[in-house]
């Protein structure tokens, strides 16, 4: 028989209550678990061999280019081709002693390797050109000049101004133009009969040719005489003009001298107030007081307007943002190929190198050699640090010894593509544990 | 199961050069796409060397015979056979064939002259870098003919000195106990001769048994212990190379011995025996004074001084067994250096300071080794049936010993280099013992 619930003691039931709470709860949270997440394949490290590049982009652009092009906004104004690295070296160069020299050199102390002489770097021809083109600049353009009025004209127009004198020159004008059309007519004819002789000497593919020059000095010709005519008509007709209103002409004149004048004494005041004010400027600049960067931080400080930037620069103009690549494009020796390389080649060094000292320095020689795709050495090999220690030089001078004598290097066809990742060699001697 | 291996360039080096290295390769991995080689270890082989025969104007002396010699003998040289010559140097101031040379494998190549100079021998020598293709050093020297195997020693110092970057030890003596006779009865005498046993000349005659000759460190003077066969204790004598003077140091009621010279050749620091027990003593040389340094109811012998001479080495058997104890110069409280296994005897401290020298006595067998001054990086360079009397060369790179094969035959002088490495017979007349290796004779008053 089940006891009658005694809701004054409520722990029995209560306790009943939670545990099924707890049993459901546990039934439905346990049913489901949430599936594991697949797990992505690992990358090899290898692989990933520089990040840097992949990372090249801009974050705030949208897509993914397979080249990252560099964001430039503006074309720069200088191009500099050459880093200021080669500039310094390109000195006149030592002449690298003879074998003879180097023989008989007594100094031990400088008896470093002689370093290959740095064949002088050609001036970049773009320099030369920027270099050759301020003079052109500097030598202003010829400025167009109006063209000059006829002298016939001008003396014409100056006659004109003569009243006495204009209905004869007209009269003379009349004459002398029909003497010109007289003779240009007889001129024309004979051209005409020369040409129509020529062409019948001529060959026939000639004629053509020679037809169409003739036409084109005739119409040239007529050409230049209807200008002729037409000017003269004009003189004639400005000259009646002109003296059948003297007055006229005399009040423009008049009206013209005046507001030349005016316009000359405008150009004198304003000249002169420029003066002054160049003047006023000159005068200011010099009382100015000196250079304070306070002041400018000042302001600077007290400008509410936000940074702005006037764009990047380059050499062609290109508005696309990338948001970088989506494989580096640099050949990278992995980790593994690097530490074996570095096995290998050291390896080799070692094998010619003979210890000829009883102790070790406490500063180990390091020494730098640049190797050849083929693997022999570029150029002699490099001492990089120096020590005050006897045995220092003994260790370097063995290791150098042993570096050359070991040169070309055997290094693996499959390494060619990291030629640059490992042309430089840097090697430190340490014979701590021989000794 | 993975378990972490070391990279092989890694495993190769001490740990104390393992953190400079690791450094090395981080700073310069940061800095640029270079390759970084940790290169430790190498060849202990000798290096290639060819010594030309001089170019003979007038002086007809085997000068090169000796300087081939030499660096042979000093282990870190392999000379070339003249049969592998590519050329014959003839004229002395024409540059050699690198190439040709290269080809024989010579890494370092020795040309030199020898002419008459108004009755006087000059000799010049050029030391060539023949991968280099240059000179590295080149000197020449002027003296009387008779002379010219020190000329010869010279120049092998200073071609061992360029290429090595350590002083050179050939141009020095060696003082011993030259044994004659059957071993019943073997008679001894103190004899000195060049490092290379060349020059041997007995210095004693045969009324005095010798032992423990010592070279001042900066003169021809040489100090040691001798039993008059007549009779009468045994005493400490002085005695000048250059003049042949002997003179007795003090004159001591009891027997005094193992006597060395201090650094600077003012002191002679020795053992004066007591009652059975025997103590340090320091005598100014001067003034003849003494300086009593030790009070102990032990054997203290063998006392060396520290090249700076603010500490002397001794040996004791203060603590039950031979061991070596280290106190300063003035006396005071000595402190024990060696714990190894065995007894330890006849300490000498190196020239340059950086090592001392002992007899180790374990089990049945006599070695030869060194420790640094406090005791740590003990290394026994030769064990044997019997070896004792380290000595150190001036330069402190080579120790010179005898060994002693037992029977009938007798001790011989042996040569070793502190790595161990390079070891040779000292050449020498007859049975020779206790050698002293003297300074260089160009720094000697």
């Amino acid at each position: 028989m089940l006891k009658r619930i005694d809701w004054k003691e409520p722990g029995f039931p209560l306790s009943i209550a939670l545990h099924l709470v707890a049993v459901l709860w546990g039934l439905f949270a346990f049913s489901s678990p949430p599936p594991f997440d697949a797990a992505n394949e690992a990358i090899p490290v290898e692989v990933v061999s520089d990040v840097s590049e992949m990372t090249r982009g801009s974050k705030k652009a949208e897509k993914v280019l397979p080249n990252t092009p560099e964001q430039v906004d503006k074309v720069a104004d200088l191009r500099k081709e050459n880093d200021p690295g080669q500039e310094k070296t390109d000195t006149a160069s030592i002449k690298p002693p003879t074998k003879q020299e180097e023989t008989v050199k007594d100094d031990p102390a400088a008896a470093e390797p002689p370093q290959a002489a740095q064949p002088p770097i050609p001036t970049p021809p773009a320099r030369q050109e920027a270099a050759k083109e301020p003079p052109k600049e500097a030598s202003q353009p010829p400025i167009p000049t109006p063209p000059s009025k006829p002298v016939k004209a001008a003396s014409a127009v100056a006659a004109a101004q003569d009243e006495p004198d204009d209905k004869r020159e007209a009269e003379i004008i009349r004459e002398q133009q029909k003497k010109d059309q007289a003779k240009k007519a007889e001129e024309a004819r004979k051209l005409a009969d020369q040409k129509k002789a020529e062409e019948a000497q001529k060959l026939a593919d000639q004629k053509a040719a020679e037809q169409k020059k003739a036409d084109e000095a005739r119409k040239e010709e007529a050409r230049k005489l209807a200008e002729q005519k037409k000017q003269l008509a004009d003189k004639i007709a400005a000259a009646e003009a002109k003296a059948e209103h003297e007055a006229k002409l005399k009040a423009e004149k008049l009206a013209e001298q005046r507001k030349k004048e005016a316009e000359a004494k405008a150009k004198a005041v304003a000249a002169a107030k420029k003066a002054a004010e160049d003047k006023k400027r000159q005068e200011a600049a010099e009382k100015a007081p000196a250079f304070d960067p306070n002041a400018i931080r000042n302001k600077l400080m007290a400008s509410h307007e936000r940074p702005t930037s006037s764009g990047s620069t380059g050499a062609q103009v290109s508005r696309t943002p990338s948001l970088g690549t989506r494989t580096a494009t640099g050949a990278k020796l992995s980790p593994s190929d690097r530490e074996a390389l570095v096995g290998m080649i050291g390896d080799q060094i070692r094998r010619c190198w003979n210890l000829t000292v009883t102790s070790a320095p406490s500063v180990k020689p390091v020494v730098h050699i640049e190797l050849a795709a083929n693997g022999e050495l570029v150029a002699a090999p490099r001492l990089t640090n120096s020590s005050g220690e006897p045995n220092f030089r003994a260790v370097a001078e063995s290791g150098m010894r042993a570096i050359r004598q070991c040169s070309p290097y055997r290094i693996p066809a499959k390494y060619a593509q990291y030629f640059d990742d490992w042309k430089n060699i840097n090697v430190r001697l340490d014979p701590s544990d021989l000794l | 199961m993975n378990h972490f291996k070391m990279p092989a360039f890694l495993q190769q080096y001490s740990v104390s050069s393992a953190l400079g290295a690791m450094l090395f390769v981080a700073l310069s991995t940061a800095a640029h796409a270079e390759l970084n080689i940790n290169l430790s270890g190498g060849n202990f082989q000798p290096m290639p060397i060819a010594i030309t025969d001089c170019v003979n104007e007038g002086q007809a002396t085997p000068v090169a015979s000796v300087i081939t010699n030499n660096l042979s003998r000093s282990g870190l040289f392999q000379p070339l056979p003249k049969e592998q010559f590519p050329e014959r140097i003839s004229n002395f101031d024409v540059p050699p064939q690198f190439d040709a040379w290269k080809a024989r494998g010579a890494q370092a190549l020795v040309t030199c002259r020898v002419s008459n100079d108004g009755g006087r021998l000059k000799a010049e020598f050029r030391l060539f870098d023949v991968f280099a293709n240059q000179q590295l050093v080149g000197q020449q020297y002027s003296t009387d003919p008779a002379s010219w195997r020190r000329v010869a020693h010279l120049i092998s110092d200073a071609v061992y000195s360029r290429i090595t970057g350590e002083k050179g030890f050939f141009d020095s003596r060696v003082v011993f106990i030259d044994e004659s006779g059957p071993a019943k009865h073997r008679r001894k005498r103190l004899a000195i001769m060049d490092q290379d046993g060349a020059n041997f000349k007995a210095l004693s005659g045969s009324d005095m048994l010798v032992v423990t000759p010592r070279f001042s460190p900066n003169s021809q003077e040489i100090t040691y212990m001798g039993f008059p066969l007549s009779g009468g204790d045994p005493k400490v004598y002085l005695l000048d190379v250059s003049r042949g003077s002997r003179e007795v140091v003090g004159n001591f009621p009891n027997m005094s011995f193992s006597p060395r010279f201090s650094p600077d050749g003012r002191r002679i620091i020795m053992s004066l025996e007591q009652n059975g027990n025997a103590n340090l003593y320091a005598m100014d040389l001067q003034s003849r004074s003494m300086t009593r340094l030790t009070t102990t109811a032990a054997i203290d012998t063998s006392p060396s001084y520290s090249p700076d001479g603010s500490q002397i080495v001794f040996e004791s058997d203060r603590g039950g067994t031979q061991q070596l104890y280290l106190m300063p110069a003035g006396g005071g409280s000595a402190q024990r250096i060696s714990f190894g296994e065995g007894r330890y005897s006849t300490p000498v401290w190196s020239p340059k300071g950086d090592y001392i020298a002992f007899t180790r006595q374990k089990g049945g067998s006599f070695g030869i080794g060194i420790m640094k001054p406090d005791g740590s990086g003990e290394r026994i360079l030769t064990e044997g049936f019997h070896n004792e009397g380290p000595t150190w060369a001036p330069n402190g790179r080579y120790l010179m010993f005898f060994r002693d094969p037992g029977g009938q035959g007798g001790p011989k002088l042996f040569m070793v280099d502190i790595t161990g490495r390079v070891q040779v017979q000292v050449p020498t007349p007859n049975y020779a013992s206790d050698p002293a290796w003297g300074p260089l004779l160009s720094e000697t008053r």
